[in-house]
Formats: structure tokens, sequence, C-alpha cells
């Protein structure tokens, strides 16, 4: 009960989250900037138009928005906010890792079988940078669990804060710059399709099933920021990390803002200093130094 | 403990930043963070008081400021034009905070006090050397080397504080000024002062 | 099973030869038992496939050499292992050999048995290492003289046995032979090869490891890592940048071995260490993942057999839109390439899980070599992981799905269902099966490694329900998506390309999609291009642009270079061989004064 209870709050708020940071990147740069409802209004104008299929020759397009909404969902489901074990040991770090991966394959796969250039080019954008922030991801939550915590998602949760923790939020960070396609990695309000990542895999969806992916996109975004939250110092229990969310929603426009977007072969050295700085807190925490 | 982490992230800027004016204001800190832990042995007698505020006066103050104005003269000098990725000078920042720790377990140096942070900090300053092709950068360098070896000299003898001091006040009175003079006449072949044509110049 | 929780080993039989070296024992240990199931099922898979209509395989070579790697599997005395094992390189070699005909083969098989052959003489010293400690040729003498050994002897053997098994199971970086051997070979025979006769090569380096040379060092199981790490990362950059179907899976091949070899090494090193829970964990992890890597390479391997034999070609280039074609095996290729990936809720997931586990439970407290090595390989398995993904959408998506690249039109034929779909259907089945309830295999697993490692092996309390429970949400969310569509209607409309025309030239190509990750691991790969321009009237409109990239492999280079040496070394050795009989006759009577001067 309490678990739908947390997913519905969870995929309600998401919505209001983007137009949130929407209204704000805006703000900072000067303009007026949509209303903080308005991704409301979009999801409901879009769950009326008609849906356009390009001619694929699979299933695969028609079912990656569900797909990706329930993996979304599923994240959703697993973050151990009010209670810790809700789900047992389901809650597992790798297993969250590879469910994210699940999503990205199939919406990739509908992606090249649209036929369409901009959304194959897309495709091996986000599969490219897909790939090289799996390392990063996985080391920055794996810090709980080198030192026998399980790999529990609540481990993260486990450990003294200290140095390591610090580097371990800052690799996260800009593996969420990434997953979450913001500036210096992907930029979600551009219209030039040559520039797009994660923009270009949805360019062939319209009506409910765009509907369905913005959503997924959404949840999947609030589901990261509670995420970082976690892995910044709070305590034990999920709900007393919240606060840090608001702090990360004001930080991540005005990193959108302050930076621009990186040419596209520099980006992985930004992985690449994700994931040094992902190991060095996994080094400091296994030798428990400065901890 | 908070000594450590200022002179580790202070360490860390001045190899990963790539601009003047974030190296400058490292080097700041690190020359304020030195200048207060050496303060204890300089309230010795006025003479020592005095030579420790000259020399922090021209280590703080002046060299900074002489180098900001120049850069701000030039403005084509403000990239310090690292030669390397920022992972891979992010793994150079580790490996001297590594260096730093196994040096502080050398037995030889066993009465040294904080020998891991003047390790780290004489480790920084050749980094910069290393990474940047900015002749600014080399100076700014030598300073930070100057101030290690201040700091060294000042930890291992305490007791003699005039001769440190003194020393390292020419020194950063030399590193400063000549240095200025010297990239004055370099800058009219090259506005980028990138080290590597300096080799272009000889004959 | 209880008799394997027990370490029972069951005899088969055993002939005494005339002189005691050459007696040829059998018995079927607790080890070699998931290696044999794994056979079974693949020649079960692979007999369907060439039981279809108008297959021109020869399956009595299969037959052959699936014998021979069942004989390789139950051999317990030294004679009939090295008699086994020298029939199955022979056999694979003919089998690599079927179409000599073509281009390459020739060269390629050439290749295959100087690697082949310089891994079984590895082993035949490694082996007699053993045997002559012990004073006996019955693996299980050798295996209760094992503690005894001295160091020098241990650590030779393991040298030799990782040389010799090691390049025959794939592992950088002597692996250079896979990527050659495979494409040319009939895709029954390819599955067979990647399916099983890396597994039995691996088999091979886990009898010597665990039973003959018994209490490994810590530095065994280090090395192993950091190979298997190497071969995983290495494996799946070289398969990024290939468009040769066959080739791909190979090298993807060498990843996976990898995968396991981690998980080899894992084990070692925490046996060395003391810690048996562990050990046993990632034994569990490398068996399971030897199961399910077979099932599902076999699986894609034969998927690529009918593609060829649809197409004509395995070129990535010029294949395109066989979904519509090819009904039957494109779904069954999904269910492979999603298992590879390692996706939940197929089997790869379920033992790459384990094989996390195990390196997780493995980094603290155990010494900084350990430590560097496990993190370096959980960095480095969550790379191939992701990069894994990034091929396979590439494999599936420029083969199956968007529109044909084919540069001349043709009659699309839609496949009918025979003996080999039941094939492919059955591993393809075995994949969900394993992957959906991972206890089928895990248990019987668990009291191997337990028989084995005489500790009971602990699986971990998250596995049984893990796979399934975590996509119930997005299988429910596609069979929304169905509902929608069938309720409210979609509508199929051609792809928007700005009002040009809609043609295949337009998609996304093999290359194209791999080039990012081409330039960025260029420092691995060097990549070479060659860009050819056609110009008609004018300069600055060239009619016909062709572009070809190929990536130089410096481990090719260095191995290039080595056979060069041996065969340079072996022609100035032809001089020994002459031809003239009194030139043998001075040889004989030279050896005679030497063996009598050694023996006084």
């Amino acid at each position: 009960m309490i678990l739908l209870a947390q997913v519905l709050v969870i995929a309600g708020l998401a919505p209001l989250v983007q137009g949130v940071m929407k209204r704000l990147r805006a703000n900072l740069q000067g303009r007026p900037g949509p209303s903080p409802l308005q991704p409301y209004r979009d999801l409901a104008k879009l769950t009326n138009k008609e849906v356009l299929l390009p001619n694929g020759i699979s299933p695969i397009p028609l079912i990656a928005p569900g797909i990706a909404l329930g993996v979304a969902v599923t994240f959703a489901a697993l973050l151990p906010i009010v209670v810790r074990n809700a789900l047992g040991s389901i809650v597992d770090i790798i297993a969250l890792v590879f469910l994210l991966g699940l999503g990205r394959f199939v919406l990739t796969l509908a992606a090249l079988d649209s036929r369409s250039a901009f959304a194959g080019m897309a495709a091996s954008r986000e599969m490219t940078f897909g790939s090289l922030v799996e390392p990063a991801l996985l080391l920055a939550l794996l810090g709980g669990a080198v030192v026998g915590k399980g790999t529990h998602l609540s481990s993260v949760m486990d450990v003294p804060f200290g140095l390591a923790g610090v580097l371990a939020f800052a690799a996260f960070f800009l593996v969420l710059l990434a997953e979450t396609a913001r500036i210096p990695i992907d930029n979600q309000e551009t219209h030039y399709e040559l520039t797009m990542i994660h923009e270009g895999l949805v360019l062939e969806y319209s009506g409910w099933q765009l509907a369905m992916l913005q959503l997924a996109g959404f949840i999947r975004q609030l589901c990261f920021f509670v995420l970082a939250s976690l892995l910044l110092p709070g305590g034990a229990e999920g709900w007393r990390h919240l606060p840090w969310i608001l702090a990360i929603i004001c930080v991540v426009p005005a990193v959108e803002t302050l930076f621009a977007k990186l040419r596209l072969f520099e980006v992985p050295q930004l992985f690449a200093t994700a994931l040094i700085l992902a190991a060095t807190s996994i080094g400091l925490r296994v030798f428990g130094v400065l901890v | 403990m908070t000594t450590s982490l200022i002179v580790l992230v202070a360490g860390a800027v001045l190899i990963l930043n790539g601009r003047a004016v974030g190296v400058l204001i490292a080097y700041v800190v690190l020359a304020l963070t030195v200048a207060v832990l050496g303060a204890g042995a300089a309230l010795a007698s006025p003479a020592t008081f005095a030579l420790f505020a000259v020399a922090t006066l021209l280590k703080v103050v002046l060299a900074p400021l002489a180098i900001g104005l120049f850069v701000r003269v030039n403005p084509a000098a403000e990239d310090l034009r690292p030669s390397v990725p920022v992972p891979v000078r992010l793994l150079l920042v580790i490996a001297f905070a590594l260096a730093a720790e196994l040096a502080s377990g050398m037995a030889a140096l066993a009465s040294m006090p904080m020998l891991n942070l003047v390790a780290f900090i004489v480790l920084c300053g050749v980094g910069m050397l290393i990474v940047h092709r900015n002749l600014l950068a080399h100076m700014i360098g030598l300073l930070v080397l100057g101030i290690g070896i201040g700091f060294a000299g000042s930890m291992l003898a305490p007791g003699l504080p005039e001769p440190i001091e003194l020393g390292t006040a020419f020194d950063a009175l030399i590193a400063t000024f000549i240095g200025l003079a010297l990239v004055r006449a370099i800058i009219v072949h090259d506005p980028l002062l990138d080290v590597e044509s300096l080799r272009r110049l000889r004959g | 099973m209880a008799g394997f929780a027990r370490g029972a080993i069951v005899p088969v039989a055993t002939i005494q030869g005339s002189v005691a070296a050459l007696t040829l024992s059998a018995a079927i240990t607790p080890l070699s038992a998931p290696f044999c199931a794994l056979l079974a099922i693949l020649a079960l898979a692979v007999a369907l496939w060439c039981a279809r209509r108008g297959a021109a395989q020869d399956p009595l070579l299969i037959a052959a050499f699936a014998a021979a790697m069942l004989l390789v599997l139950i051999a317990r005395s030294v004679a009939l292992f090295l008699f086994a094992w020298e029939a199955m390189s022979l056999i694979s070699a003919f089998l690599v050999a079927a179409h000599h005909e073509r281009r390459g083969v020739r060269r390629a098989t050439f290749t295959y048995l100087v690697v082949s052959q310089s891994g079984a003489l590895c082993v035949l010293v490694a082996l007699t290492l053993l045997a002559g400690a012990a004073g006996n040729t019955s693996f299980d003498a050798i295996a209760a003289h094992a503690p005894l050994l001295s160091p020098a002897v241990r650590d030779a053997v393991f040298v030799l046995a990782l040389l010799g098994f090691g390049s025959k199971a794939g592992l950088m970086p002597l692996h250079f032979w896979l990527p050659r051997a495979h494409p040319v070979a009939p895709p029954s025979a390819s599955a067979m090869l990647s399916g099983a006769m890396l597994k039995v090569a691996l088999f091979g380096l886990l009898v010597v490891t665990l039973e003959l040379a018994a209490p490994s060092a810590l530095w065994w199981g280090i090395v192993l890592v950091w190979l298997g790490t190497i071969s995983a990362i290495g494996g799946v950059l070289y398969a990024l940048v290939d468009h040769d179907l066959k080739r791909l899976l190979a090298y993807h091949s060498v990843e996976n071995i990898g995968i396991i070899v981690i998980g080899i090494g894992v084990a070692l090193a925490a046996r060395s260490a003391g810690n048996s829970v562990l050990a046993g964990l990632a034994l569990l992890a490398a068996l399971f993942h030897t199961i399910n890597h077979g099932l599902f390479k076999a699986l894609l391997f034969l998927g690529a057999g009918a593609v060829n034999e649809a197409e004509g070609t395995v070129d990535l280039e010029r294949l395109g839109g066989l979904w519509g074609e090819l009904v039957w095996t494109a779904p069954l290729f999904l269910i492979g390439c999603a298992a590879i990936v390692g996706l939940p809720p197929f089997n790869g997931f379920a033992s790459e899980w384990l094989t996390f586990q195990s390196l997780i439970g493995g980094t603290v407290g155990n010494g900084l070599t350990m430590t560097v090595a496990f993190v370096a390989a959980i960095a480095g398995l969550a790379l191939t992981g992701g990069l894994a993904a990034a091929c396979f959408v590439k494999v599936f998506g420029v083969v199956f799905l968007g529109g044909s690249r084919r540069p001349s039109a043709r009659a699309a034929v839609r496949e009918r269902p025979d003996a080999s779909t039941i094939g492919m259907g059955l591993l393809a089945v075995l994949c969900i099966l394993l992957g959906v309830v991972p206890a089928l295999a895990v248990v019987p697993l668990a009291a191997v490694v337990g028989g084995m490692l005489h500790v009971p092996a602990r699986i971990p309390p998250a596995l049984p329900a893990l796979p399934l429970t975590v996509v119930l949400l997005p299988l429910a969310g596609a069979l929304l998506c169905v509902m929608l569509a069938g309720r409210r209607g979609v509508r199929s409309v051609p792809t928007w390309t700005c009002g040009s025309p809609v043609t295949p030239a337009a998609q996304y190509t093999a290359t194209a999609f791999s080039k990012p990750l081409r330039t960025i691991f260029a420092f691995v790969l060097f990549p070479d291009r060659q860009r050819l321009y056609e110009v008609g009237s004018s300069h600055w409109f060239p009619s016909l642009i062709s572009y070809r990239t190929r990536s130089r492999y410096i481990v090719d280079e260095a191995a290039r270079r080595f056979a060069a040496a041996v065969l340079r070394f072996a022609r100035g050795s032809r001089l020994v061989q002459s031809g003239s009989l009194r030139l043998y006759v001075a040889y004989a009577v030279a050896a005679l004064i030497v063996t009598v001067a050694l023996a006084r």
C-alpha cells in the first residue's frame, strides 16, 4: 500500500519537477519561462492526439513506450524512501542498473526500426554515452556494498559520509546529468536534430505513446534526483534525505545555465572523470581512509 | 583535518584548473594556509616577526597581484593550456596524494610533522610544471615549490625562523619580478607564452 | 544430486594399458556434469539444425566432434585426456575447413591448427609434470598427490595450463584464432565450437587448478581476474567495430569467456585467501555463465546461419529488414541478443548478477592487489555490459529492423518453420527458463560446487525471485501499449525525411552506428579509413563516394610477427631433413654416441 502511494506520488510530482526546472532555467537566462504546470497540460494534450507510427517492420516501436514507462515506474517503486525493505532483497543496485539498460535497449531498437537517419544518430549516441556511464553509475552506488552492507539500494545510506561520500556524490551528479539529458551532455530544449540525443530517440512518436515516453522520462529524472539525495548525508531513513532534492532542483538548472554543451567527443572525458572519482571513493571506503 | 582538506583541494585546483585566475586563487589560499601554520614560530621576536610579515606580504599579496595585473594586460596569456585531458590530471592529483601519504611513512624524516602536506604541496608545484604549457603557470609552480620548501624548512627547524623567512622572501621576489621581466620579453614572440615555442628562440 | 554434493565420482570405464602411462580411465565427476549436460543440449539443437531440408552439413563429423568433447570431459587419466584433446582439435579443424575451396578458409584453418597444437603441447608438458611428480597418470592419484607438490612445479603447471587451455578458450591475448576460425566454419560447427569447445577448454583449466594442482596461489586468481577483464573489454570493443556478423559473434565469445574467467579467478583468489563461501559463489557464477553462454551463443550462431542462407551474406552493410522475412528466426535471435546483453529476465542477467556479487563480496579485507583487481573488474564488467548492449542494438537493429540495404532488389521469401527452428526454439526456451527460474540451474550447480570445494555453497536469497519481479511492470507496460493500440488504433505512415522520398539509404548503417565508439576508443583500435571519391563532370559534386574503415588489431600485429619468426625458424630447421640416407645414418650414429656418453 505504502509502495503504491510512493509510486503515485512520484509519478504525480515528476511533471511538476520538470516544469519547475524548466521555469528556473528560463528565469536564470533572463526569460519569463513557461508555467511549472505546463508539462501536465502537455501530457493531457498528447493523450488526445492520434498516434502515427513510422512504417516499422516489427512490433518493437509499438511496445517500446510501455516498456520504458514500466522501467521508470519500477525504478520509482524500488527507491527505499519510506520503507527500507519494502520489496525485500529485490531492491538491488545491480538489478537496477541492468533494468535501466533494458529500457535503453528497447528504445534504441525502436529508433533503428523507424528508418529515420536522425533517430539512428540519436540511438548511436545514446548507446555510446549510456555504455560509458554504466561503470561510473555502478561504482558510485556501490559505496556501501563494498564494505559488506549488501547490494540493497539502502546500503548507500548505511555508510558514513566523509570525503568518500563527497566523491561518490560528485561522480553520481555527473552521471545524473548524463542520464537526464542535461547540459553539458545533451540539451533538452534544442530543435536541431543533429544535436539531439535523448530527444532524437523519441522523434518519431506521437499521441499517447509520446505522452508515455515523456512521463517515463520525468519519472526517471525524479528517481535519479531521489537517488542522488540518498547519497548525501541525512541518516538511515530514506525520507530524511528528501530535502536535498530541493537543492538539486535548484542546482541543475544553474549548471545548465553556467556551462555550455560539450563537444561530442569531449563528453567521454567527463565520464572518465566520473569513473575516477567513483573508483577513488570506493578505494577510500575499502581502506577506511578519510571516511 | 580541515587543513589537510584545504591543502588537498587547493593543490588539486592548481593542477586541474586551466585558467590563470583560478590557479592564482588556489595559490593564495595555499600561501595563506602555510603562513598561518608557520606563524607560531615567527612570533619569537620582533625581528623575526618583521621578516615573517615581509615574506608573507611578498608571497601572498605582491606576487599574485603582479601576475594578476600582467594577465589583465595580456588576456591571451590567461589560458594555461594544459597538455593532458582532465581525467589524466585527476589521476595525477590522486597519485600525488597517495605518494604524499607514502612519504609520510618514511623513517628518515619521521621527526618532521605534517610531512604529507609538505610533500603534497611540493609535488603539486612540480606537477604544474609538468602539466601546463604556459610560462605563467611555470612561474606559479615555482612559487608553490618555494612555499612548500619554506614550509618544510619551518617544520624541520622551528628554532631558526630568520634564515627561512629571508630565504622564502627573496625566493618569491626573484621568481615573480625577474620572471615577469622575462615573460614581458618573450610575449613579443609568442602571445600564448607556450613553453614549447621557447625552443624555437635558440640562436 | 546428493552424490554430487558429497563429491562422488561416477566411474565409467577403465582400460589398463600394457604401459602404466597408457592407462585409459574415464569417469563422470561432479565438475564435468554441467559441461556434459550443456554438450548434450547443444548437440541436440545442432542435430535438429542439421536435419532440416537442404542442409549440406556433415552430421557425422559433428557427431564425432561431440563424442571427442565428451571423451575429454570424462577422461580421468593423462593418456585418455590428451588423446581426446587432440582428437577434438583435429576434428574441429576439419570442421573449420569445411568450405576449404573459399578464399581465406585455409589460412584460417592453419592459424587455428598452429595455436591449437601449441596449446596442446603446453597441456602435454603440464600434465606430464604432474604425472611425473605423482608417479601415476590417473587423475585421482595426481589429485591425491597435489598438496605435496613443490611451489615451483605448481606455478609452472599453472602457467602452462593457462597458456594451453587459455589459448583454446580464447582468452586475450591468445584469442586471435577465434575471429578467424569461427566465421569461416559452417553455422552448426560454429555453434559447437563457440558453445561447447571453448567451455571444454575452461573445464580443463578448472580441473588443473582446482584438482590436480590443488591449493592454488593467490596470484593465480589475480592474474585470471585481470586477463578476464582485459578479454571482456577487448572482445566487446573489437566486436563493436566489426560488421561481419559471425566474426562479431566470435569476438563476443571472447568477451564472455573473459567474464567466466573473472569468476574462476575470484574463486581461486578467494579460496587461497581462505574465504570458501565467496569461492563457492564465484565458482557458481562461473559455471552458470558457462552454461548460459553455451546456450545463447549457439542460438545466435544458428540464427546467423539462417540469415546467411536467406541473404547469402553476413555483411551487416548489406542486410536489413529481415524481421518480415525470417519470421521465426528473428524473435528467437532477439531472445539470444537480450540474453547475451544480460537483460532481465533472461539467463545472462542471472549469471552476470552472480559474478558481480562475487566480485563485490571480495573487495574488502583481502589485501591491496585483490582489491585493485576486483574494483577494476567491477568497472570493466559494467563497461562491457554497456558496450555489449550497444553492439547488439547495432546487430539486431541493422540486420532485422529497418529497411533492406540489399544492393539489388529481390523478392522476399517468408521463412517456413522446420527442424532448425525447433532447435533454435529449444535453446531460446532454455534461455528464458533459466532466466526466469534461475534456481533450476543454480541449485544443482550449488551441489556441484559444494562437492568440489567441500563447503556448502550459499545461493544469495535475492536471486530466485529477482529477474521476474524486476520486469513485471515493463511487461505490463508493453501489454498496455498493445491494448491501447487495439482500442484507439494507430496509423502507420512513411517516415518523415524532410520531404524527400524514403529510401533505405537514408537509415543509419552499422559503421555509422559504431563510429562514436570507434573514435573514442581509437587509442586501442587504431582505425584507419579510406574515402574514395568518384567525380563525374565537376570536381565539387562527386558521383560516388565510397567509405571503408578498418581496425588494425595491435594484438594481431604482435601475433603475426611471432608467427613470422616461428616460420623463419621452421624454414631454417628444414635443413635437418635433407632426404639423404647417409645423413640420416650419420644422425643415428651421433645420437648413439651421445646417449652412451650421457649414460656413463
